[in-house]
C-alpha cells in the first residue's frame, strides 16, 4: 500500500521549467508577460487525462518572478492534491521553494495557481503537483 | 549467579521497553507538508501561522504599491503594534519573523530594529552611542550623529478570534489575521491583507 502511494506520488509530479534563456522580457521591466511554450511539460501516467495543465506563464512583478499555472480536472471525481513551486536562478541553483500546499480540484474544475518568488535571484521555476500524501 | 543473571535479564527488558515506547511517542513532523495534515488543535498552530504568513507575504510582494523604479532603493519598515484579540497566548514574533525574513530576502525592504512600537527591538544601536567620549574606545569606530535611517513604512496588525457553536455538538473557531502597511509620511495605508483560518471541533474542546 505504502509502495503504491509512493509510486503514485512520485509519478504524479508534473515538472515545468518556466523562463527559457531566449526570453525577451527583462527583469527590471515590471509586469512583462513571459509565456513559455508547452514543450517543457512532462505528463504523468496516474493522473493523465484526469488532471491536466492547460497552460502556464510567468512575469516579473516588483523584480520578483511571478508564476501562474492553469490546471483542469477532466474527471467527474474530486481530487485532493498537493503542489509546490521551486525557484531557480539563471545557473539552475535552487534559491527557494514553497512547502507542499493543499489543493482541492472539484469535478471538471479549472483553477489558476499563482505564486511569487520571495527572492529576486529567482529566474526560473518548476511546478510540482501530486496526489495528497 | 542465577539470581544475578535473572536481574540482568529483567533490567535489560525494562530498558528495551523504555526505548521502544520512546521511539513510538516522539517523532519528527514533516514541515514541508503545509496545511495538508489534519488540524490537531482548535488553537493556532505552526501550520496555521506558516500558511497565513506565506499568503500575506505573497500579497505584499505582488502589490504594485511597493514597485520601485530604482532597484537600489529599498523601503525601510518598522514593526508597529500587533493586537492579539484571542484567548491564546501568541508570540507575535512567530508570525512576524517569517514575514520579515521574506520581505528582507525580496530585496525590496529593510527592517529596522532601532525603532519599534513600545521601544527599540535591539537596544544595541543606542548602547553603542553611549560609548561616545569613552576613552577606552576608538571614537572613529563609533556611530556618529545622524547616521541612523528612519523608517518610511510601518507594519501593524491584529489577530481576532470568533467562536460559534454549531448544531452538531461542535464549535467553529475563526481566526482573522489582519495586517496593514502604512506610509509613515502620509499616514495612508498602502497595503492591507487578511487571512482567515477556520476550524471546527468538539464543543467541549478548548480553543487554546
Amino acid at each position: 500500500m505504502k509502495k503504491t502511494i509512493f509510486i503514485i506520488g512520485l509519478c504524479s509530479a508534473f515538472i515545468f521549467t518556466g523562463c527559457a534563456t531566449n526570453q525577451t522580457a527583462h527583469k527590471s521591466a515590471s509586469n512583462v508577460l513571459k509565456t513559455n511554450p508547452n514543450k517543457y511539460i512532462i505528463n504523468n501516467l496516474p493522473l493523465h487525462y484526469k488532471v491536466s495543465i492547460i497552460n502556464y506563464s510567468s512575469k516579473f512583478t516588483n523584480n520578483l518572478l511571478y508564476a501562474s499555472v492553469n490546471i483542469q480536472n477532466n474527471d467527474q471525481k474530486r481530487y485532493f492534491l498537493e503542489y509546490r513551486f521551486r525557484w531557480f536562478d539563471d545557473s539552475d541553483f535552487e534559491v527557494g521553494k514553497t512547502p507542499w500546499l493543499p489543493l482541492t480540484l472539484n469535478a471538471k474544475e479549472f483553477k489558476s495557481i499563482q505564486e511569487i518568488a520571495h527572492t529576486p535571484d529567482a529566474e526560473k521555476f518548476k511546478f510540482y503537483i501530486r496526489e495528497k500524501q | 549467579m542465577k539470581k544475578t543473571l535473572l536481574n540482568l535479564t529483567i533490567s535489560a527488558l525494562i530498558f528495551s521497553g523504555c526505548a521502544t515506547s520512546y521511539n513510538q511517542t516522539a517523532h519528527y513532523i514533516d514541515k514541508e507538508k503545509l496545511g495538508t495534515s489534519t488540524p490537531v488543535t482548535l488553537g493556532l498552530d505552526y501550520e496555521d501561522l506558516e500558511r497565513a504568513s506565506l499568503k500575506l507575504v505573497d500579497s505584499m510582494l505582488k502589490s504594485k504599491a511597493f514597485s520601485l523604479n530604482n532597484p537600489n532603493k529599498r523601503y525601510v519598515l518598522m514593526i508597529s503594534d500587533f493586537i492579539n484579540d484571542t484567548t491564546q497566548r501568541i508570540d507575535i514574533d512567530q508570525l512576524i519573523k517569517k514575514i520579515r525574513i521574506a520581505l528582507l530576502n525580496s530585496g525590496r525592504f529593510i527592517i529596522t530594529t532601532a525603532v519599534r512600537a513600545g521601544g527599540a527591538e535591539d537596544m544595541a544601536s543606542y548602547q553603542v552611542r553611549k560609548l561616545r567620549k569613552v576613552d577606552e574606545f576608538n571614537q572613529k569606530t563609533i556611530a556618529k550623529k545622524g547616521e541612523m535611517i528612519a523608517p518610511n513604512l510601518s507594519l501593524s496588525g491584529k489577530i481576532i478570534q470568533r467562536v460559534t457553536p454549531l448544531s452538531n455538538n461542535e464549535q467553529r473557531v475563526d481566526y482573522y489575521i489582519q495586517m496593514s502597511i502604512t506610509d509613515l509620511k502620509t499616514g495612508l495605508a498602502l497595503w492591507e491583507g487578511e487571512e482567515v483560518i477556520s476550524k471546527a471541533g468538539d464543543s467541549k474542546a478548548a480553543p487554546w
